[in-house]
């Protein structure tokens, strides 16, 4: 076997998965913490007013991170669906399935956002815009996956269905991104262009906030993941030992005859 | 237009999401921990009373 897919499956046992996150479970919420909190200061108190939007360019620093968050989880999914289709690694599937509920939240906040910045801006909260349509046919492939995992009662063959369904999906991904140039629409084109950095154009003060909240959603979606998945796993395992060890060693029950 | 409304709405939704988003694991555990408790105690009660007693009780009574 492949070294790096024998090091996956040995890591991505249960226990051992259990074991690991629960160690960078904490730092990954304290770096959500370390650079959301600058990057809100910072997009609420300390960068000018846009010259066109004026104030409401603030809705930026969290609908932009949102938006790149719902397409990065979407992809991530997809990923990891296949390595479970494809290797059967269990915990594939039970980061797949945890990642739907984080990926749909972004999503809507994307939206909602978005459409509470269109009001000021463009004088509704929604139009029919290929950016926006494409958005919110992202939505409902999150609510299609979250609902085949839920609907097929093995865990197994929901997996294998929702990966499918997230590996077809994948489609709207460039649609997304690209419908600002493929389409004629009132959504603005791409202010930022990560490896094009002379021709993004945005000024450097909103550039600042807009990196900081993109590294904290990424930190958050990293925690929110783990904390989840840890559940699952649980859920899963609930039969082995090693979990009622776990659970006798939380609520302090002692059976005799065991030990931790 | 007066933007703050939108700005705030925008800022309110951000933060009711994620903390709707970051509690529902937090609670999902909390209850599935009880619930494994609560199954392992009725497992345990279980295993105790199938056990034979170790001295039954004398029924002559002269």
């Amino acid at each position: 076997m492949h070294p790096l897919l024998l090091w996956f499956h040995k890591t991505g046992s249960p226990p051992e998965f259990y074991r690991l996150s629960g160690k960078f479970l904490p730092w990954l919420i304290a770096l959500a913490a370390l650079t959301g909190l600058p990057g809100l200061y910072l997009g609420l108190f300390e960068t000018p007013a846009d010259y066109l939007q004026r104030e409401s360019v603030r809705i930026m620093y969290i609908h932009v991170p949102s938006a790149w968050m719902s397409m990065f989880i979407f992809g991530f999914m997809a990923v990891v669906g296949a390595m479970a289709l494809i290797w059967h690694v269990k915990i594939a599937e039970v980061l797949a399935r945890c990642a739907a509920p984080i990926g749909a939240t972004f999503t809507a906040i994307t939206l909602i956002t978005g459409a509470l910045w269109g009001k000021p801006t463009w004088g509704t909260y929604w139009v029919w815009d290929a950016r926006l349509t494409s958005e919110l046919v992202l939505l409902f492939l999150y609510f299609g996956v979250m609902a085949l995992h839920n609907a097929v009662e093995d865990p197994r063959r929901a997996a294998r269905a929702a990966a499918i369904l997230a590996l077809v999906g994948l489609v709207n991904l460039p649609i997304i991104h690209y419908s600002v140039e493929w389409w004629n629409t009132l959504h603005q084109g791409q202010s930022i262009r990560l490896f094009a950095g002379d021709k993004s154009s945005i000024d450097s003060s909103m550039l600042t906030p807009l990196i900081l909240m993109a590294f904290a959603t990424k930190f958050w979606f990293g925690a929110s993941l783990l904390s989840r998945a840890r559940v699952q796993v649980l859920e899963q395992e609930s039969g082995k030992e090693w979990v009622r060890q776990l659970v006798r060693k939380e609520l302090g029950s002692d059976e005799p005859g065991k030990t931790p | 237009m007066n933007h703050f409304p939108f700005i705030f709405g925008s800022y309110a939704v951000f933060a009711v999401l994620l903390l709707i988003d970051a509690l529902s694991p937090w609670l999902a555990r909390r209850t599935l921990v009880r619930e494994l408790g609560q199954r392992l105690k009725r497992e345990n009660r279980r295993a105790t009373q199938s056990l034979p007693d170790p001295e039954p009780p004398s029924t002559t009574s002269s």
